[in-house]
């Protein structure tokens, strides 16, 4: 039995680029109609966004400026003539507004990555999040955090950076990586996130607890499949030791808000559709009452945060933060954090 | 063709009105000789007692006794009387007769109605239709929270972006500025200001939070959950939100069970304990003692005896108590005694979650009580099923 274990610093710094002139700008849009949000957002992302000389800010007004920007001739000043990334407003004032914008930049730039902001319930969205595959729903809350929005835009604009739980943890946040080989070191592992669950005191420690079992289990008993596509261990079952891709690597740790997990498969079964409709089955059904793939809603109710990255077909992780003054947050005030690359 | 004597018999005791055959002898004592199947259910007979018998006349008829010698004096066609009798299975009951002489015999053809029955079912009917009012009513409130409550938000959010750039702003001054006396007074200053400032919107947007959240309950996510800690939790988040903690004796007795588990959502059960300990301390502005007890199922609740077991937790403080003009109105929403403070949704909202988690949460009558304020919150007990081991 192998177990690999390390310590690892955050945020490492980006390989230098060998010459960065020649990387190309990537153009990210702000769609929103209320002014007082929508020039304290331009303010933040001109002033304060990390990585702003490589990013091409277009605001806009409301839907339909956006539209007519897509539509305009390119000659036109208007023009909007590529698009990485799209941050827009769900209400303009209603949600068809915010739908026709969504319908409008995937027809014409298919590959953009998008952001939901919502003022309203992100439980409400899921239903068009799932029709046209949008992972990601941010919160217009009070007070609003700049610092994770700053974190979150930069994600949108490079998605790696949301896999692992360093770029979710602060600068300082100390982080233990655990590869998880067999299933007596679930054990191990549990003890371990305990123990740093106590140190900092976490209110929701509990909690945490059974998102961190759930997600564990999930990884090593639910992931592995035998060639017949059944699950390939028995829950609770003894193994003692799983193969190379079966494995599981687990980062726990804290910084001074937050403590995490972080459980990372090699299997990358999921994808956004998937987890949105467990998402919304749950939310507009009956909650933990229904049973079946009740994993995830448990995880975004009881945690601050959830994040999931799939890199299909090659890996999922299931990252979980709660604040260490544990507020009583309700579903539909949490983001919905899904990158899927 | 003519209908057969017992089927005549049986058709008349399946009519769907009460009614008796009254015998009256030569000395004016009534028999009971013949009566319906409604009557015998309005009377509480046994429903296999047969129709046509010769009832002995109970004692507690005898008040209609009287009522059927005025008959026999006044002889008109119909003798109505209202009877008050004592039955022994239904208690206190009215009764209203219709006392009709069969020309040429010496029976009496008595038909009546249970009136407290009546006046029962039409009090309850009132009640329900009350609800039904005060539910839609409720219903219409929520709506208009959450249009007002959305309205009032996004300039909230705005403001308190505005203010926060400004703070980023001002640090930024700060670091940069030259470290002179003016300049750093004048950041400082400012500083102060959004502080303030802060503060306002923050306070605000809870208040908001509040109103919104009870105009759109969210759903529970519900898992076992060990009470104690829970409670003990509730407490701590309180005392840590205040300053006002040092004047409170906390006690938390002995659980009757170990361990205390309910099903329940953590985040919802801890907000209603905070809830209830809050008022305590806000009640009263001398040191107070907060006590909480807990029964066994109470003998009369509906799960007594039953799998699921109910526990009671009693939240009890030696504050000024609630008047007991109030006692009714306390779960109301927006009723609150702490003028200008708060929502008035606190209790309210508590109610609904302890409800929710299909419990009950009511407030101890003041007679019960030696002194202060005592609410008892019922929650369904849960064992742990078999299938999931416990988290180590």
């Amino acid at each position: 039995m192998t177990q690999a274990k390390t310590t690892i610093k955050t945020h490492q710094p980006p390989p230098e680029h060998q010459n960065p002139q020649q990387k190309q700008k990537l153009t990210l849009a702000i769609v929103e109609d209320d002014a007082l949000i929508r020039e304290s957002l331009e303010t933040y992302l001109e002033t304060f966004l990390p990585d702003r000389a490589n990013v091409e800010l277009r605001v806009f007004k409301g839907a339909s400026s956006f539209i007519r920007a897509i539509e305009a001739q390119k000659s036109s000043s208007e023009y909007l003539g590529k698009l990485d990334c799209l941050i827009t407003d769900a209400f303009m004032p209603s949600l068809e507004a915010g739908k026709q914008v969504l319908q409008t930049a995937k027809q014409r730039f298919p590959t953009v990555r998008i952001a939901l902001l919502s003022g309203y319930a992100t439980d409400q969205l899921l239903p068009l999040m799932m029709s046209l595959n949008v992972g990601q729903a941010w919160v217009k809350s009070v007070p609003f955090d700049y610092q994770f929005f700053g974190q979150l835009v930069g994600q949108l604009l490079d998605p790696s950076l949301a896999f692992g739980l360093a770029g979710h943890m602060q600068p300082e946040a100390e982080l233990t990586s655990i590869r998880v080989t067999s299933s007596a070191q679930i054990t191990t592992c549990m003890n371990q996130f305990k123990t740093i669950l106590e140190q900092h005191q976490i209110k929701a420690a509990d909690e945490m607890m059974t998102c961190f079992a759930e997600a564990l289990t999930n990884a090593i008993y639910h992931a592995p499949r035998n060639p017949q596509g059944e699950e390939k261990y028995a829950k609770w079952s003894q193994i003692d030791a799983l193969l190379p891709e079966e494995t599981v690597t687990v980062e726990i740790g804290a910084d001074a808000h937050h403590v995490g997990f972080m459980v990372h498969d090699n299997f990358g079964a999921l994808d956004a559709r998937t987890l949105l409709y467990l998402l919304h089955r749950h939310q507009a059904g009956d909650g933990l009452m229904d049973t079946h793939g009740r994993g995830l809603y448990l995880m975004h109710s009881l945690a601050s945060r959830l994040v999931v990255n799939v890199k299909p077909g090659q890996c999922t992780e299931f990252i979980l933060l709660t604040q260490k003054n544990v507020q009583n947050v309700s579903v539909g005030d949490k983001p919905i954090l899904i990158h899927v690359v | 063709m003519m209908i057969a004597n017992d089927v005549a018999t049986k058709l008349l005791a399946q009519l769907p009105t009460a009614m008796m055959l009254i015998l009256v002898d030569d000395e004016q004592r009534p028999r009971l000789c013949w009566l319906t199947a409604q009557a015998k259910a309005l009377l509480n007979f046994d429903e296999n007692a047969p129709c046509e018998n010769w009832y002995d006349w109970p004692t507690w008829l005898s008040p209609l006794t009287g009522a059927c010698k005025n008959a026999c004096q006044k002889r008109t066609p119909v003798h109505r009387a209202e009877v008050s009798m004592l039955h022994p299975k239904l208690g206190e009951r009215v009764y209203g007769f219709s006392i009709r002489p069969l020309e040429g015999t010496p029976y009496w053809l008595t038909s009546f109605n249970d009136i407290t029955l009546v006046k029962n079912q039409e009090t309850e009917a009132l009640k329900l239709k009350d609800e039904l009012l005060q539910s839609k009513k409720l219903a219409a409130m929520g709506t208009l929270i959450a249009t007002i409550g959305h309205e009032v938000k996004l300039p909230l959010v705005g403001i308190g972006m505005n203010v926060e750039l400004a703070q980023m702003s001002l640090k930024s001054l700060k670091a940069n500025a030259p470290q002179n006396d003016e300049t750093l007074k004048w950041i400082s200053k400012a500083d102060e200001a959004l502080n303030r400032a802060t503060h306002a919107i923050q306070n605000g947007a809870s208040m908001l939070k509040e109103l919104l959240d009870y105009a759109r309950p969210a759903r529970l996510a519900e898992q076992p959950v060990d009470l104690i800690s829970l409670i003990r939790r509730a407490a701590v988040a309180v005392a840590d939100g205040t300053l006002d903690w040092h004047r409170v004796t906390f006690e938390l007795d002995t659980p009757p069970y170990e361990p205390l588990r309910v099903m329940a959502d953590p985040a919802k059960l801890e907000h209603v304990f905070q809830n209830l300990f809050r008022n305590a301390l806000e009640a009263t502005a001398q040191p107070v003692t907060l006590r909480v007890t807990f029964n066994p199922p109470r003998a009369n609740s509906p799960q007594a005896g039953k799998e699921t077991q109910a526990i009671v937790i009693r939240v009890a403080d030696n504050g000024p108590g609630i008047p007991d003009e109030l006692h009714e109105r306390v779960f109301e929403p927006f009723f609150s005694t702490k003028a200008g403070k708060g929502t008035g949704l606190g209790l309210s909202t508590c109610y609904r979650m302890v409800e929710e988690h299909g419990g009950m949460l009511s407030l101890v009558p003041s007679n019960e009580l030696e002194s202060g304020t005592a609410f008892d919150m019922q929650l369904p007990l849960v064992a742990l099923t078999e299938e999931e081991p416990p988290l180590p």
